[in-house]
């Protein structure tokens, strides 16, 4: 089975380059344009190596997602990675004990960071 | 010139002035009056007692009895300002005297055949020559001598009064000049301190707190209105700095994203181009990725200097410091600026040691050398450019010199400025390098400075404490980059 990465963004337009370019690199990509989605997503059975997370979304925000992911003991070990052009990023992710990538991310360090999760 | 004197001296002066003239005017006219009329006083008094003492002395003259005229004479006795008096007869000889002290003068006046009498001030004493006349015949003469010291006594007396009359009008001129003092001085003295404490604290929400509704009271209040209508204008300004910061902050955000998925999507491409027959075509093609690539990492530093801009601006501008190299950074970002030196045919000179390792943000250190050295290359006018690095013990001092367009003086300090250019906006940029890198620098602890002058380049010497106990490195050459 292909390793599986999982995007949520609102962007429409990242979120289909990030596929396309995973994809084109053996992944299977599943995304989500904000955090509700990708929880009921998940909550279906969905299981990515890694999921990358955007910040600032309407309805369920990067951080509202993240908590809600961890109340969740079958999607608590999913590691996630924050990846937002949004100010204060790092401290964010620091907050929530995830890594991250800011915006405008080189294709070379995505490819990095995803394919780390891939050998896990 | 009577404006570097102050307001309370001057009062004191004017009040002084004020009331000491008049006065001494007032006092020169009675006093002079006074001693005028003591002295015609005792004139007349004098003339009348010896008329009188003549009176008596004509009978004891006519009867030629010398006791009756002691007698007579001894009635003087009773006043000591009758000094001595004597009576001749018409033939001038001595007929009866009275003498308090000092034996009276033996021989007689040249004025005792004068038959009107005559009174005269001489020295301490008044002279009185008196003919003694009865019934028409004259007798003799009375020679009566008065002390003056009655009013000699009485001038004392007055210069006295007159003396603690000055010194009362002094304490009184004074006591009023402290009270206009506080009355004026006072009061503006504290609305001068207002002032200052308001461009000392730059607190604009002090108040004058003179109440008054005199012209101190109208000064006070005019500027309480002046101080209103000067906060009122910090708060706009500080408004609209807030919003241009918030501006630049939400823009840098939002341009982040579209620009993310250009820049995945251009690498992308690069990455994993379709194959294309024709050399030529594909010659264009890799051309345009390499252009698009190029403008896409522009924008991305445009994008990057407005968000390091509004973080600057909020205070919000951490480093994450770790050992690291500066040549090695230096060599680094020379190495990313290969292309452009190779483009404009610039010798970039590097004067530099092995090594120069110092507890430092590396990103951050990379965006200084980046930026210097880009200004280099944009106003170095195709000349060459020096990098030096310098090493000590405790610090680290980086040089970056282009013989160049150089910066005037009257703009070298506010180069350093938000959105500030030396040059006019030909030159393209947002006018933010300089301010950033020294934020940076100075986020460091270090300083930015700059040497120059127009026409001949211009030299920009950063010097970062270098946070640890490094071995110094030794060995600087001049190398050709």
């Amino acid at each position: 089975m292909d390793p599986c990465v999982m995007v949520i963004d609102d962007d429409v337009d990242i979120r289909e380059t990030i596929q396309d370019l995973l994809e084109l690199r053996g992944y299977h990509v599943l995304v989500a344009g904000d955090g509700a989605n990708a929880l009921a997503e998940l909550k279906r059975g969905a299981h990515p190596q890694v999921i990358l997370l955007d910040l600032m979304m309407p309805g369920l925000s990067g951080e509202d997602f993240r908590a809600q992911q961890l109340a969740d003991e079958r999607l608590a070990d999913i590691p996630v990675v924050v990846l937002s052009g949004a100010r204060g990023v790092d401290e964010a992710a620091r907050r929530m004990g995830v890594e991250s990538l800011p915006k405008p991310v080189e294709l070379d360090q995505l490819m990095q960071t995803v394919n780390r999760f891939r050998q896990r | 010139m009577t404006r570097h004197v102050s307001i309370r001296t001057k009062l004191i002066a004017l009040t002084l002035l004020g009331v000491l003239a008049p006065i001494w005017f007032v006092l020169f006219l009675v006093g002079a009056k006074e001693i005028r009329d003591i002295r015609s006083d005792m004139l007349t008094s004098s003339g009348l007692i010896a008329s009188v003492v003549a009176d008596y002395g004509a009978a004891a003259l006519a009867f030629d009895s010398r006791p009756a005229a002691e007698d007579a004479l001894q009635v003087l006795a009773e006043n000591p300002r009758f000094l001595d008096a004597t009576i001749y007869d018409n033939d001038g000889k001595l007929f009866a005297s009275y003498h308090q002290d000092v034996p009276a003068a033996r021989s007689p006046p040249p004025e005792l055949h004068d038959t009107l009498s005559r009174t005269s001030l001489e020295g301490d004493r008044i002279t009185v020559v008196q003919p003694i006349v009865q019934g028409g015949e004259r007798y003799g003469a009375l020679l009566l001598h008065t002390s003056v010291a009655p009013l000699v006594l009485r001038i004392h007396t007055y210069l006295w009064d007159l003396l603690w009359l000055i010194v009362g009008v002094i304490v009184a001129s004074l006591t009023l000049a402290w009270a206009l003092e506080r009355l004026v001085t006072r009061r503006l003295l504290r609305l001068a301190e207002v002032a200052r404490d308001i461009a000392k604290h730059e607190d604009s929400t002090v108040r004058a707190d003179d109440r008054g509704s005199d012209e101190i009271g109208l000064l006070a209040a005019a500027f309480n209105s002046m101080l209103a209508e000067l906060a009122h204008r910090q708060e706009e300004t500080r408004e609209a700095v807030r919003l241009r910061d918030e501006f630049l902050s939400v823009a840098s955000t939002e341009l982040r994203t579209p620009l993310t998925s250009l820049k995945l999507r251009v690498q992308g491409l690069i990455d994993q181009a379709p194959p294309v027959a024709n050399p030529a075509d594909a010659e264009r093609l890799r051309k345009s990725f390499e252009l698009a690539e190029r403008q896409v990492r522009r924008l991305e530093k445009l994008v990057n200097s407005l968000l390091d801009v509004a973080r600057i601006a909020v205070g919000r501008f951490p480093l994450q410091s770790e050992e690291v190299d500066l040549v090695g950074i230096v060599h680094g970002v020379i190495g990313q600026f290969s292309a452009e030196i190779g483009r404009s045919g610039v010798e970039v000179l590097l004067d530099v040691p092995v090594h120069a390792v110092g507890c430092w943000d590396p990103l951050r250190l990379e965006q200084v050398v980046v930026n210097l050295l880009s200004n280099a290359l944009k106003y170095g006018a195709g000349k060459p450019i020096e990098i030096a690095v310098h090493l000590d013990d405790d610090q680290a001092s980086l040089i970056v010199r282009d013989h160049g367009i150089g910066i005037d003086s009257a703009d070298q300090a506010r180069i350093f400025e938000r959105f500030e250019r030396a040059v006019s906006l030909n030159y393209g940029g947002l006018g933010l390098g300089l301010h950033i890198t020294r934020e940076i620098v100075h986020a460091h602890g270090g300083t930015i400075s700059v040497e120059s002058e127009p026409g001949k380049g211009a030299a920009f010497i950063v010097v970062l404490p270098r946070g640890l106990r490094a071995v110094a490195e030794a060995g600087q050459a001049w190398t050709h980059a």
